[in-house]
């Protein structure tokens, strides 16, 4: 049976260290999501459907974890299929923060909420989740960690349970933006095994690309990710960090994505959409849960597979399926699939109109000239995490909205990682014992720009 | 990435702050000063600008929403291989979810996209890119290096097998995770018509 993050934490961390000094992890104790596949510890996703699974073959990442000394400690608790923002919708139960509000836990963010909790408890070293939507920065955020997503088609997806598989990315959490960077630089590198890997041509261009790191930074603060949502807690932490920088000798440059609005909308179709295609594999025949008796009933009006998907799902996985096979349905797929695209490409569009750096996917950069930002800075969540039970009122879209800042980075594949920053001291007083006392910030930076936002968001956690 | 300092360890709200500056910003600090002006970031940030609620479905009057009909929901379930309602409450619910869901989503209509090419994924879109990914005689060398002509009367061709892969997948039992086996095959058992 599978050993889970919250038993290991009652067991202490496991690390045998029968590894060499010499390499570069040396038996550093890291959790792994468990939508990655390990050939030793089962992988469910979180979901019934994969109940008991455990795969063939190991994922890449986790083969060069091993290869570079990590010891594996433990498979984390997620969202079903990376489904969530608050990592409650899970086959073995919700994953509650180490964080309290008048004695009820807080959301942990989701959906790699168990890899962030197993890296705030200190359970392990650091711990590789998915991001698909902002699942490796919310929980980072909410949880007081670094959470970074790399450039999408950097690290491999061999072996990555998909949920979108157009957006989904490997992601690594960890106590300091150095420990992330460690782990990036280990796992970066081009697998033929996966597909959507960036060929080594075009690693080769963003390396040809690559700028020394500027002395001081310029730096964009977008308009359109000041909403009325934002909580005053996050936003004095948002400014306080913004003049910060200032007084660094950065340079604050307002900027404008006007896709912004209409990036959450586009995301809500395609993730669902890319779901109900890749999620149609998950019948019980070959691998994972099965029901009882035969695998289709007519007589009871229930088609080919119907009882055993009905049952392995849960209700969110469900209705994304279900969302996902109405936006690809004839009648409405150039509205709704179609238009969602190309609202991706303006959101691309927006990001490459603002960056310094051209976009190595495209050979010319729409507008541009100079005058261009090296980062961008925003903050990871509108607000601080609400409890579980708040969690349990809100309806399925409303827990949409919370990734509203995560989002459009995702959408034009670009590296981001939220870093933890502190309240201000007024709102700290006012926060009980056993609250959060940190927000998230993130940096976002131009596709395969990766090196340039960690190393301007060591800065930011330096402040 | 030899510059970053490996250290372990939550880092404390608030501390270890000063310390860490390094001198280079300092002096940076002193020369921006003197030519760019600074940004008054609060005043930029005093005025919200939108509000991600208003994708929301209003609470109280009808959503503009598309009507799904229930034949509709019947149909997309048969098409997603789930299991229909069990009764009219369920039913009801999920026609509400689905319609709140796509009042979410339509805000991307108002968009005017006449002319945009969709990202339908993030790959190498540049001309050398696209070049590289189209599959010529050079790319198929090895591929039609593996077939042979067979035959006299009735050519045709086959093609030999690759035996590392083979071999790779002959290491792999495929039946290994199949919960229900005959022999060789997996088992699917299509219950009863009416």
């Amino acid at each position: 049976m599978v050993k889970l993050w919250w038993e290991e934490a009652r067991a202490g961390c496991m690390t045998v260290t029968d590894n060499d000094d010499s390499e570069p992890l040396n038996g550093d104790s890291i959790a792994i999501k468990d939508n990655i596949v390990t050939s030793t510890l089962p992988t469910t996703a979180a979901s019934r459907i994969l109940s008991y699974h455990t795969s063939p073959f190991e994922a890449t990442v986790v083969k060069l974890l091993k290869q570079n000394g990590a010891t594996i400690s433990s498979k984390a608790n997620m969202d079903e299929f990376g489904m969530g923002s608050h990592s409650q919708n899970s086959f073995n139960g919700p994953v509650l923060s180490l964080f309290k509000r008048d004695g009820v836990p807080l959301s942990p963010g989701g959906s790699s909420g168990g890899s962030a909790v197993a890296v705030a408890t200190g359970n392990c070293w650091a711990a590789l989740g998915t991001d698909t939507g902002g699942s490796v920065r919310l929980p980072a955020a909410y949880t007081g960690t670094v959470g970074f997503k790399p450039s999408y088609g950097l690290l491999s997806r061999w072996g990555v349970i998909q949920y979108a598989n157009s957006l989904d990315t490997v992601g690594i959490l960890a106590a300091s933006v150095e420990d992330a960077a460690a782990v990036f630089s280990i796992l970066n590198h081009y697998d033929a095994q996966d597909p959507t890997s960036l060929l080594p041509s075009v690693r080769g261009r963003i390396a040809a690309n690559r700028r020394t790191f500027p002395k001081t930074l310029r730096i964009g603060v977008p308009t359109d990710y000041n909403i009325h949502e934002l909580s005053s807690a996050v936003r004095g932490a948002y400014i306080s960090t913004l003049q910060q920088l200032q007084n660094l000798g950065h340079t604050l440059h307002a900027i404008s994505l006007p896709t912004t609005k209409q990036a959450l909308s586009a995301y809500y179709v395609l993730a669902p959409a890319e779901a109900s295609s890749n999620l149609a594999k998950h019948d019980g025949i070959r691998y994972g849960f099965r029901s009882e008796g035969p695998d289709a009933l007519p007589r009871e009006n229930l088609p080919l597979y119907a009882q055993t998907r009905g049952e392995g799902f849960g209700e969110e996985v469900k209705r994304r399926i279900l969302l996902g096979a109405y936006t690809l349905s004839s009648e409405a797929i150039d509205n709704y699939f179609i238009q969602a695209q190309k609202v991706r490409r303006l959101v691309q569009r927006d990001f490459d109109r603002v960056f310094a750096t051209q976009n190595p996917l495209l050979d010319s950069k729409p507008g541009g000239g100079g005058g261009g930002v090296d980062v961008i800075i925003t903050p990871t969540a509108p607000t601080l995490p609400p409890t579980v039970d708040e969690v349990k009122k809100q309806s399925p879209v409303e827990s949409y909205m919370n990734d509203v800042f995560t989002v459009p980075a995702s959408l034009a594949g670009l590296p981001a990682v939220s870093v933890p920053m502190p309240l201000s001291d007024a709102i700290e007083m006012e926060v009980e014992g056993g609250d959060v006392k940190t927000t998230g910030i993130q940096v976002i930076g131009q596709f395969g720009d990766d090196e340039l936002v960690l190393r301007a968001a060591e800065i930011v956690q330096n402040l | 990435m030899h510059h970053l300092v490996r250290c372990t360890g939550l880092r404390a709200a608030g501390s270890l702050n000063a310390s860490r500056r390094s001198a280079e910003f300092s002096t940076a600090s002193i020369a921006r000063s003197q030519k760019e002006s600074i940004l008054d970031i609060e005043k930029l940030l005093s005025r919200p600008t939108w509000s991600v609620s208003s994708l929301l479905p209003p609470k109280d009057s009808a959503s503009d929403a598309p009507e799904v009909t229930s034949k509709q929901l019947h149909h997309l379930l048969r098409l997603s291989a789930l299991p229909p309602p069990k009764d009219q409450q369920e039913e009801a619910k999920m026609l509400s979810t689905l319609s709140s869901q796509l009042h979410f989503v339509k805000e991307i209509q108002k968009v005017d996209t006449a002319g945009i090419e969709p990202l339908r994924s993030l790959r190498d879109e540049t001309m050398q890119g696209e070049k590289e990914a189209e599959l010529g005689m050079e790319a198929m060398k090895d591929a039609l290096a593996q077939e042979e002509v067979r035959g006299k009367h009735h050519k045709r061709i086959r093609r030999r097998r690759d035996h590392t892969a083979a071999k790779q997948e002959e290491d792999w039992d495929v039946l290994g995770t199949a919960q229900r086996k005959v022999g060789r095959y997996f088992v699917v058992e299509g219950g009863k018509d009416k």
